[in-house]
């Protein structure tokens, strides 16, 4: 059984579809993907851009006037100033830039994770975090899948359970499969009993990837997902990036790694909390 | 983890069980608790049953004399009258009366008794007749020396009267003319039981020369249900020549004292409780920081709120439930123990459910207040602030 049996060739870019319509969905709709939250509300504004008959034509991800401010001594750290960028639907994206430049930040600011302190985000026509915070969890749930540059599994949990994670509120009856599927991609089927702790570190690296990719989600945000793995278990992570965008998800690397940003289709390079091109 | 139906509960469970050490304390913890009340409430309960139990099996705590006033003589405390006299004398028969009122199951000892001056070795001497067997049930704090008298040719004498007399547990005694053995010789008492021969009640009545008759009467009653007074109304009205009387003091007292000391035993189990409380409460603080790290990954991951709390709750829940039964079946079993040891006896210890609600609801109490408030605040937290925790 294919981790990838649910996912179907779609066009890289697409228009989102009329106001009241749901928009078109390039894999499975909510209810086949066992979800048992209520669907997310849309908020599609008439909007600027609308073309002749009702089609509207927006990028999928748009990012307008984004700063973020961490609070602190002497006026606190200005991680993001004023950034906006568009993203298209089924972009791979990498994103470099020196440390402390705010890469991490961008990500959880995309990430429906961590509010902007001013400046709006926009995913699909949402304005993110004009959500409430319960709708914004079940947007993460439904939407996102993100490997954090610390990983974070839960370290009681073993790989298998760690990877269950994102289906725990479903109640589908092939959460183990679909889990076990996740881990056979990363290639570590044969350690799904084991805790983080028994886990070498790139080994770890790979069960938080196939913890973001098991809920088949839309938007992949993966932060430095390569920094502890060998040449050939990288170059399989690019690969596995780039069919996946392939198949029309929207992936944004972090990555220090040249060979990786050549593999995306767009570069964003960050400097001190700005785009640098 | 049940296949294919991973769930929120796994994710409480699995953490209950692979942090093993932080779950024993925290079991710990309610455990002091629990067990502490629960021994302490068994305990104090089974002491009173007990007490209650013996007081109204043993000792009589109601004296029937006769309704006059002339020639008093004191005897533990009761005034006897008409020792001498002939008018209004208490007989055999009134003590079989006893045993027809209407709440005759809660008569438990009868003990009729005959008081009077007699020749004893030659000497004038104050002798008791009795029924041997009722007497020593209902002077049940008695010890003696030899073994109780067994026929009517044995009596039993107090202490002051063996030493007065010169004689042991064997010898011959001479009252009233008949020649009796010395069975047993009591322990001194210190009140006038000392200074009396105890003999057969029917030898009493012919040696006084008052056959039938009988100076005044002990009753033993139970009385857990039902005031002692609605007793002595019954007898009163069955022996209207009669005085009845209700002894309370002692009942009283008794019971004053046990009040003094349940009330420090729980104060006692009260402090415990903190002890255990603070131990909860610093296991979950020492958790705080891991703990909040955790939600900001459920939290990222795109659990709600309501889902995190789940989470706590079902592993605060499983965990006091536990903790609470277990806490209560140790305590009552150690409430068995140990009000033996006190009562020197074995006190029969009660599984009470009521107690039992009351334990486990502490527990569940204990743990929810000490998983939730640090659950509540992280899960407010933004899930970038919550994994930065520390
Ligand atoms: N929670 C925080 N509180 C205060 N300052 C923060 C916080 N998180 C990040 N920063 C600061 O914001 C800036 C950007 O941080 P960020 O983690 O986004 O950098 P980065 O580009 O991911 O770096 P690296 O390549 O080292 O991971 C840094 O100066 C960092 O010190
Ligand atoms: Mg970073």
């Amino acid at each position: 059984m294919s981790f990838f049996r649910s996912y179907h060739k779609g066009p890289v870019r697409e228009n989102v579809g009329e106001a009241q319509e749901p928009p078109p969905h390039p894999v499975l709709p909510p209810t086949q993907r066992g979800q048992s939250s209520t669907p997310l509300p849309y908020s599609p504004s008439p909007s600027p851009e609308s073309g002749p008959g009702g089609e509207v034509t927006r990028p999928y991800i748009s990012l307008q006037q984004v700063t973020k401010v961490y609070p602190g001594p002497d006026g606190g750290v200005l991680a993001l100033n004023n950034v906006s960028l568009d993203i298209e639907r089924g972009e791979f994206v990498a994103i470099v830039g020196p440390s402390g430049s705010g890469k991490s930040t961008l990500l959880t600011v995309l990430g429906a994770m961590s509010p902007p302190s001013s400046g709006r985000v926009i995913i699909d026509g949402l304005d993110l975090y004009h959500l409430p915070p319960e709708q914004l969890a079940d947007f993460r749930r439904q939407r996102m899948g993100f490997v954090f540059q610390q990983q974070h599994l839960i370290p009681y949990l073993t790989a298998l359970e760690n990877v269950l994670l994102p289906l725990a509120l479903s109640r589908s009856d092939q959460k183990t499969a679909r889990a076990i599927d996740a881990l056979g991609v990363v290639g570590l089927e044969h350690r799904a009993g084991h805790l983080p702790g028994q886990l070498s570190g790139g080994e770890q690296g790979r069960v938080a990837i196939a913890r973001a990719i098991v809920n088949e989600p839309l938007i992949i945000l993966a932060d430095e997902p390569t920094g502890n793995l060998d040449a050939a278990a990288r170059e399989s992570i690019f690969q596995l990036l780039c069919s996946l965008s392939e198949k029309g998800r929207t992936i944004l690397l972090v990555t220090h790694s040249a060979e990786a940003a050549s593999a995306a289709n767009r570069r964003i390079s960050l400097q001190d909390g700005r785009v640098a091109g | 983890m049940s296949k294919g139906s991973f769930g929120l509960r796994d994710i409480a469970l699995s953490h209950l069980r692979r942090r093993k050490t932080r779950t024993l304390i925290l079991a710990m913890g309610l455990l002091v608790g629990t067990v502490t009340v629960t021994a302490v409430s068994a305990t104090t309960q089974g002491l009173k049953t007990d007490i209650n139990r013996k007081m109204d099996e043993f000792g009589a705590n109601i004296v029937i004399t006769p309704d006059s006033a002339d020639l008093l003589l004191s005897y533990g405390g009761v005034v006897v009258s008409g020792v001498s006299s002939q008018v209004e004398e208490l007989k055999e028969g009134d003590a079989a009366a006893i045993r027809t009122i209407r709440r005759k199951e809660n008569i438990n000892l009868i003990a009729p008794k005959l008081l009077g001056l007699a020749d004893i070795e030659g000497r004038k001497g104050t002798i008791m007749g009795v029924r041997f067997p009722d007497e020593l049930d209902i002077r049940r704090w008695w010890d003696w020396r030899g073994q109780p008298p067994g026929s009517p040719e044995e009596a039993l004498l107090g202490s002051q009267v063996a030493r007065a007399l010169g004689k042991d547990v064997g010898d011959s005694v001479q009252v009233g003319g008949f020649p009796l053995r010395v069975a047993a010789v009591l322990e001194p008492t210190g009140t006038t039981d000392d200074s009396l021969v105890y003999i057969d009640l029917a030898l009493a009545q012919t040696v006084l020369e008052r056959p039938g008759k009988v100076s005044l009467i002990e009753v033993s009653a139970w009385c857990s249900d039902c005031p002692v007074e609605t007793i002595v109304l019954e007898i009163q009205e069955k022996l209207p020549h009669a005085r009845v009387n209700a002894i309370k003091q002692a009942v009283a007292s008794k019971l004053s004292t046990l009040e003094v000391v349940s009330r420090f035993a729980l104060g006692l189990s009260l402090v415990v409780l903190l002890v255990g409380g603070l131990m909860v409460m610093i296991t979950m603080l020492s958790s705080i920081a891991e703990r909040t790290r955790e939600i900001g990954v459920f939290r990222a991951i795109g659990f709600r709120r309501e889902h995190i709390m789940q989470i706590i709750l079902t592993e605060a829940f499983t965990i006091s439930l536990a903790s609470g039964v277990i806490g209560f079946a140790a305590g009552t079993l150690l409430a068995t123990l140990v009000a033996g040891r006190i009562a020197e006896s074995p006190v029969p210890i009660a599984w009470d459910p009521v107690l039992a609600l009351q334990v486990i609801g502490l527990a569940l109490a204990m743990g929810l207040v000490g998983g939730l408030y640090p659950a509540w605040r992280a899960a407010r937290l933004d899930p970038v602030t919550a994994l930065r925790a520390l």
